[in-house]
């Protein structure tokens, strides 16, 4: 979270609009999309640390559907955790294909969705200068008009003389402004890693994992409740995977990849988190959107491949 | 500058501050190996420099931060954790966790483990000749090594170390023993822990309480209970050792 944090801080302070905008063209469509989803290959971040980068990235322009793209992505199609998953299941690649691809596709259907329900004003908290705004390292309050005074465009940090007050260079500038942006974001969003964690030290107390396994063997009802269960542990998703690999014997593939999938891109913790970039009405779409790509797709997986057990 | 304009202006620093400080005291302490794999060190120290920079903007600030209600609940939030290792600091995974997250023994997947400190990473302990009694001589195995490669023990001698568990509910899933000696497998940290165990005869173990740690040499033996396989050890020694420097297997 701290990381993420520090990368959302150097987003914001050292990448311009422009910059963005060359990145993720809006008319550029569903080919941003496609290379957000698969973003994590290049800048790969668990499910914690990618919520205050995907922030700044919306705060920069980056369209709603490739920010919702990369959110579901990045947590899953990266180089460690494709790795901690072929680790934990032992080098069967069939598990760490299954997961990568699957997890790029719902990233990328969900992300287009998101970008075809809503314009991103009725999506996201705050717009472009709203969330500048709020985390002006100055923290001086600018409306759209002192932000074109204040606000350097081609370097995408603020020159207001709050700041200047405290820099000489112009790189310390920067570099004291990134640390700025990132303490702000930790202080804006930590608090609710703090309560998801919290509830899902519940859920490891006070729920046994025997209740799930009782009723894991038909197919359906494993896919669901180990949906659950990812949803209640709130797993870092680089190490998922072993706990998914621990249910193997007990239950079908399709539910341990169901487990996998899920996880990083809906649990309790993400679920509070999400609530600083998101509206409600958009959080509880993406919610809906991600619960139903998974369960279908663990659906297909266990209608085409049957009962896989390695 | 009135005490309120100050608090103002310090919170976010004293946020990060208390931060820095639990990051530096669980690492010169050593006190995050009973939650996170010894490696990960490195991690707290680097998270240690971050919450001390992030402290160090907050406290350069030239205009002072809006301390509302909502944001100092947001700052004792986020404070909660340190509470917490500050109150209840010895606390690590026991037979509670244990009955919650068994879920039946199969072999862990990955075989390239093994345990962090005293046996060096990606080793294989030697697997012992057979016949060799009741582990008088063997050398030491880790429950992980045992459960990793279990036919190769069979019928052999094996020491190991552990926390004994006793309960009258294992005997449903265990052939009527009630006795076993446990231990967690950690990828990151506490909350992915896997609870690895061995079963024994319950007379040996009569005399330790529940998550005494233990050394047990005796001979390992897959049983088949309900057509699943079981390891056990038979004529088991169980000697007391006091509690290892990283209590998981990673």
């Amino acid at each position: 979270m701290f990381a993420g944090a520090l990368v959302g801080g150097l987003i914001e302070t050292f990448l311009s609009r422009e910059r963005m905008s060359a990145l993720f063209p809006r008319k550029a469509g569903a080919a941003s999309v496609l290379i957000s989803a698969a973003a994590g290959i290049l800048f790969p971040v668990c499910e914690c640390a990618v919520v205050p980068v995907v922030r700044r990235l919306i705060g920069k322009g980056m369209p709603l559907s490739a920010a919702v793209a990369y959110l579901l992505g990045g947590p899953i199609v990266n180089p460690i955790v494709a790795a901690s998953t072929t680790l934990a299941y032992a080098l069967d690649w069939r598990m760490v294909v299954l997961r990568t691809a699957l997890g790029y596709g719902i990233a990328v259907s969900v992300g287009l969705l998101m970008g075809r329900i809503f314009p991103a004003k009725e999506a996201l908290l705050g717009t472009e200068q709203e969330q500048h705004s709020h985390v002006c390292p100055c923290v001086v309050p600018h409306d759209t008009q002192s932000i074109s005074s204040v606000f350097n465009e081609m370097d995408g940090y603020c020159t207001c003389p709050g700041v200047q007050e405290t820099s000489r260079g112009e790189f310390i500038s920067k570099a004291g402004a990134a640390f700025r942006h990132a303490a702000d974001d930790f202080l804006g969003i930590g608090h609710y890693l703090v309560i998801g964690a919290f509830v899902a030290a519940l859920a490891q107390t006070f729920v046994s994992r025997s209740v799930f396994v009782s009723v894991a063997e038909a197919p359906g009802l494993s896919i669901i409740l180990l949906m659950l269960m990812a949803v209640a542990l709130n797993l870092c998703s680089e190490a998922d995977a072993f706990i998914a690999a621990s249910f193997r014997w007990l239950t079908p593939w399709s539910a341990q990849l169901a487990f996998m999938l899920i996880g990083p891109m809906f649990d309790l913790k993400l679920l509070l988190m999400y609530q600083s970039v998101f509206k409600r009405r958009a959080i509880i779409t993406l919610s809906a959107l991600v619960l139903t790509a998974v369960f279908a797709v663990a659906c297909v997986v266990e209608l085409l491949g049957g009962r896989m057990k390695p | 500058m009135t005490p309120d304009d100050y608090l103002k202006r310090s919170l976010p620093a004293v946020v990060f501050g208390v931060w820095a400080c639990t990051f530096l005291y669980l690492t010169v302490s050593q006190r995050y190996l009973a939650f996170l794999r010894p490696e990960f060190g490195l991690l707290l120290g680097l998270s240690f420099l971050l919450a001390l920079g992030f402290g160090i903007s907050g406290a350069m600030r030239t205009k002072e931060f809006t301390v509302d209600f909502p944001f100092a609940l947001r700052a004792l939030t986020l404070l909660t954790p340190v509470l917490f290792l500050v109150l209840i600091p010895e606390t690590h995974l026991g037979n509670y966790a244990f009955r919650n997250r068994y879920v039946g023994y199969h072999a862990p997947a990955d075989a390239g483990r093994a345990e962090s400190g005293s046996v060096s990473k990606g080793r294989t302990a030697a697997i012992p000749e057979k016949g060799g009694g009741s582990g008088g001589g063997a050398a030491e195995q880790t429950i992980l090594e045992i459960l990793q490669n279990p036919k190769a023990y069979e019928g052999r001698p094996v020491s190991f170390s552990g926390m004994i568990l006793r309960d009258e509910s294992l005997k449903q899933d265990f052939g009527g023993r009630d006795t076993l000696v446990y231990r967690f497998l950690i990828t990151c940290c506490a909350s992915d822990a896997l609870p690895l165990a061995i079963v024994l005869d319950s007379a040996p173990a009569a005399a330790f309480q529940n998550d005494q740690w233990v050394q047990v040499k005796g001979t390992f033996e897959l049983l088949e209970i309900n057509q699943k396989q079981l390891p056990f050890v038979a004529r088991a020694v169980v000697t007391p050792i006091t509690a290892p420097k990283f209590p998981y297997l990673f």
